[in-house]
């Protein structure tokens, strides 16, 4: 025992005298130099910190597709329809090994890691076999899983087993929020990836289960207090029940209870549907924001972009861009600052007047550009959507577009972009505007950077795309866009045909080096040919008409591709019935004065048949 | 007539009147930046070139009113916006009965004085080519071939407004196409050029978002704190606006911040100890000195002293298991020996007192039935 002590206490002294030393060191050490060390503080780092240091390094790759694909040149998509099926069977694999995991977890009894990781343990069933007490509700209610919280605590009540009122709180706000169902898993990313858009589509219709398991349990409450209402009014403006949510916020204001900030922003949101007509939606958001001050209650973010949400459904009213800044001024008393939700409410309320337009945009740009921006509201992601397509359709100008694209791709926003969908649409707008834009070259710098990993246009879009080149007579670009075409499988377009043919008609310049007039002539039979083999599976409907196939033959005969132009002449000769209109007199004599000019008797004298 | 240049531009005229316009400005620009020396003066030309085909364009050759001519000025570009207001007031105080056409021919004069050089040339240009745009039929969606001309005009007449630098003998001899298509290929400074025509925002009113009157609802902001909150509520929410924005990631580095924030994978920096945290609170001397517990019962010396002290070795160098577990080991050993007590007792090596309490349902042996 002694000498444990005596040890401990050599060791001490030991470790002080050594200490003395170095810190004497360092002393006589700075002082020499005059060099003040300064050890920084220790930082604490959370456990992902060090892979998102490593992974902001990594730049994408414009020319390889998305992390989630295969990187085998079969396996990588090259439509939007490829894309979605490839990710989403992919999640699918792994949604049967779950289902295989919990369908059969005798079979995975060995312990494959230790401490155990619970994402690889199956499900627990639970039934009236299993010992339950209110702990194991408890559990459940933080994991959020509601189908198992709702089945736990009805075994709960059959066994007679007290539950706290605590609790009894929490599940409610579980059923609630979730409206009674279980949520997404949060393994599912690609699912909800790729399924939100439909989500949009429900946005405003009423889904609240009116007498699912979160009404029960309101119901066998026997005094509601104010939290209970409060629940109980959130769950239902969640899901759009607007009526019943305003007559339990009525009931508990008669009461006299004060509710939660969230509560009375749900009861401002019921404005949208309880109330019709401006100046009635307004007084109802006047009336509830004075109850709040009455009740002591501050406003907060939420409170914010609830007030624009229902000032969005009164923009015919000149009055609300007035209440949208006011309430914006009054929030900034409370130090909250508008997020992107708040952004995009605006956008809408400013920019609804096609004829007076509003420059907006430009202003909240302002705001944001230099801020890091992170999620405060389910609605930031429309944000961005919606900004380039206020560029698009109200502004009409590319520099605030290209702004509105520099700052989503700054840092970390462009997790704010939503979903496939959103994606897509924001894509959409961009390229518009890009092809409004009249130079090729910059068109193409984002083409070449985005398409196809990224963003592949719509067939409006190719459209558009394939006019600005039209324009712009960029002929070295045609095959190019012929080949993404294909590979867009849009070829069976007929606008975008019509434009890309009658387009390269017209950009035919005698003085084309050789090697790309043999191009174009080469690409004009391959259109033809693909175009005819679409035809024959019915893919396309629309028939020949002359001037297509007399442009055709131009372009085949500009890229000395005589035979394919001879087969066209065919062509025209053979099934004069199925084919609308003629082509131009003039096509038909630069095909004979070439034929003669090159001595092809033979093309010379099939083409002979169609002139008489 | 040289079809296919002119058949390039069919597009700008075809698809509306406004790209009609851009086309050809488009058009000059291109021709323009061939000339190095292109001067400020050059530019204001153009500029006035293409607001008098705007203007043309918008008017037809019936005679207008002036009042309705006004909004069309307003639409000119802004660097001449000074200067057109000036112009307007001498065009409004002479001339404001006088018919477009008139006028038109006035404007031209101006534009080709202040252009300088040969004044009667550039203006009698300038007038054909107004003629040309005048004549084109407003449905231009047919007669592709007539326009076709119109535009080749339209070009000699480009080439005209060049004639001015000194080189126009050398560059009326190129083919034009091949020059066109050298400006349309080498344009790297393309997207400058089409700033300067780009739609300006001339209607940008700056408003502060934060600068209105507030709503004066709210009266004292240092409110109370009792109001109700909802923890499960708030987290919930949290949750869902996080996973709001995870998306699929996009690099093996984002995978593993999903799997490590699943618990999947083990955390940064990498501990050997991790999850076990049963035996953070354990010091390392019980791990190792494990020979006082056989001491209460085993004998001072002997074989079975010699075993068990091999057994607290191998014991103490295992890093498998938990102290607990190595205590109910050597317990195991124990009651492993107590029960064999008859066997040694015969041979008179020594008897084992006790039993150790609360040995575990694994660690007992068998006894055998006697």
């Amino acid at each position: 025992m002694l000498n444990n002590y005596r040890t401990a206490f050599l060791r001490k002294s030991n470790e002080t005298i050594q200490l003395f030393r170095l810190s004497s060191n360092t002393l006589e050490k700075s002082s020499s130099n005059g060099i003040k060390i300064d050890i920084p503080k220790y930082i604490n780092r959370s456990s992902t910190d060090i892979l998102k240091a490593i992974s902001s390094t990594i730049q994408r790759d414009p020319t390889a597709a998305h992390f989630k694909y295969h990187d085998d040149p079969y396996l990588i998509p090259v439509s939007n329809f490829q894309k979605r099926a490839y990710a989403l069977s992919q999640e699918s694999g792994r949604k049967a090994a779950h289902w295989i995991l919990n369908q059969h977890p005798e079979l995975f009894n060995h312990k494959v890691a230790f401490p155990p990781i619970e994402k690889f343990c199956p499900n627990v069933v639970y039934d009236e076999s299993s010992d339950l007490d209110e702990n194991e509700l408890k559990i459940i209610i933080e994991k959020a899983i509601v189908s198992d919280a709702i089945a736990v605590y009805n075994l709960l009540k059959k066994k007679d087993i007290e539950i706290s009122s605590d609790t009894q709180q929490s599940l409610l706000e579980l059923v609630c929020f979730y409206n009674n169902q279980d949520d997404l898993e949060e393994d599912w990313i690609e699912e909800r990836w790729y399924t939100q858009a439909n989500k949009n589509r429900e946005e405003h219709r009423n889904t609240w289960k009116s007498n699912g398991f979160a009404m029960t349990l309101f119901s066998t409450i026997k005094s509601p207090n104010s939290y209970h209402y409060s629940i109980i009014i959130q769950g239902m403006a969640k899901y759009n029940q607007f009526e019943e949510a305003y007559n339990l916020y009525k009931e508990a204001k008669e009461k006299g209870f004060i509710l939660s900030i969230n509560a009375y922003n749900s009861a401002i949101k019921t404005a949208i549907y309880v109330k019709e007509g401006a100046d009635h939606k307004w007084l109802h958001i006047q009336e509830i924001l004075t109850q709040m001050n009455d009740s002591g209650v501050p406003m907060n973010l939420s409170t914010l972009n609830s007030i624009l949400n229902v000032l969005t459904t009164m923009t015919s009213n000149s009055e609300s861009k007035k209440y949208a800044l006011k309430t914006i001024a009054e929030a900034k008393q409370f130090d909250i600052e508008p997020c992107l939700a708040s952004y995009y409410y605006l956008l809408q309320i400013f920019c609804s007047d096609r004829k007076n337009k509003s420059t907006i945009l430009v202003d909240i740009l302002n705001l944001i550009e230099e801020k890091s921006l992170s999620i405060k509201d389910l609605a930031d992601t429309n944000f961005f959507t919606a900004a380039m397509e206020n560029c698009r359709y109200h502004l009409q100008n590319l520099d605030v577009a290209l702004r509105v694209h520099s700052i989503l791709l700054k840092a970390n926003n462009y997790n704010l972009i939503g979903d496939s969908y959103r994606e897509s649409v924001y894509y959409r707008h961009f390229f518009a505007i890009l092809c409004q834009n009249e130079s090729v070259e910059f068109l193409m710098k984002y083409y070449y950077d985005l398409v196809p990993h990224i963003y592949i246009p719509e067939p409006s879009i190719t459209e558009l795309i394939v006019k600005t080149l039209n324009v712009a007579a960029a002929v070295e670009l045609y095959p190019k866009i012929w080949s993404d075409i294909l590979m867009f499988d849009q070829a069976d377009r007929e606008p975008i045909i019509i434009e890309l043919i009658n387009g390269m008609a017209q950009n035919l310049f005698p003085s084309f080096e050789q090697s790309v007039k043999e191009k174009l002539g080469l690409l004009s039979g391959t259109i033809y040919d693909a175009i005819e083999e679409r035809k024959e599976t019915g893919k396309i409907k629309m028939p020949w008409t002359g001037t297509m196939l007399g442009n055709l033959i131009n372009i085949c005969l500009f890229g000395d591709n005589i035979n394919k132009a001879t087969e066209i002449i065919v062509k025209l000769h053979k099934n004069q019935n199925e084919i609308i209109g003629i082509p131009d007199s003039l096509t038909i004599a630069t095909f004979l004065d070439y034929c003669i000019e090159k001595n092809y008797f033979n093309e010379l004298l099939v083409s002979k048949i169609f002139r008489k | 007539m040289n079809p296919t240049l002119s058949i390039k531009c069919i597009p700008y005229i075809n698809s509306s009147k406004r790209n009609g316009i851009r086309g050809v400005y488009c058009l000059t620009q291109r021709f323009k930046s061939d000339d190095d020396n292109s001067s400020k003066k050059n530019q204001l030309a153009i500029d006035k070139l293409n607001n008098l085909l705007k203007t043309m364009k918008k008017g037809n050759d019936v005679e207008m009113p002036p009042h309705e001519s006004k909004p069309i000025e307003l639409a000119k570009p802004r660097q001449l916006a000074r200067k057109s207001e000036q112009n307007k007031q001498n065009i409004d105080d002479s001339k404001q009965n006088k018919p477009l056409g008139e006028k038109l021919s006035d404007a031209a004069t101006e534009v080709a004085q202040s252009i300088g050089g040969d004044t009667n040339k550039t203006k009698s240009d300038l007038l054909n080519l107004l003629r040309i745009y005048n004549n084109e039929p407003n449905d231009s969606s047919e007669k592709k071939v007539k326009s076709s001309v119109q535009l080749d005009d339209l070009l000699s007449g480009m080439k005209i407004d060049r004639s001015q630098s000194k080189k126009s003998v050398e560059f009326s001899a190129v083919d034009r196409a091949q020059r066109i298509r050298e400006l349309l290929g080498h344009s790297s400074g393309d997207h400058q050029r089409t700033k300067k025509y780009r739609k300006p925002m001339d209607n940008y009113m700056p408003i502060n978002l934060f600068s209105s009157e507030p709503l004066g609802i709210f009266k004292n902001f240092d409110t109370k704190k009792d109001f109700p909150t909802l923890p499960t509520w708030d987290r919930l929410h949290e949750k869902s606006l996080q996973t709001a924005v995870t998306h699929p990631p996009k690099n093996i580095y984002e995978q593993m911040i999903i799997w490590t924030e699943q618990g999947k994978l083990w955390k940064f920096p990498i501990n050997n100890e991790q999850g076990m945290d049963d035996e953070n609170n354990v010091f390392f001397a019980e791990h190792v000195f494990l020979e006082p517990l056989i001491d209460e019962w085993c004998p001072k010396k002997g074989p079975i002293r010699h075993f068990m002290e091999l057994v607290c070795v191998g014991l103490s160098k295992n890093p498998f298991l938990s102290v607990e577990e190595k205590k109910d080991h050597l317990n195991w050993f124990r009651q492993y020996f107590y029960e064999k007590n008859q066997l040694l007792s015969e041979v008179g090596a020594f008897e084992i007192k006790s039993l150790p309490e609360n040995v575990k349902e694994y660690y007992k042996p068998t006894i055998p039935d006697e």
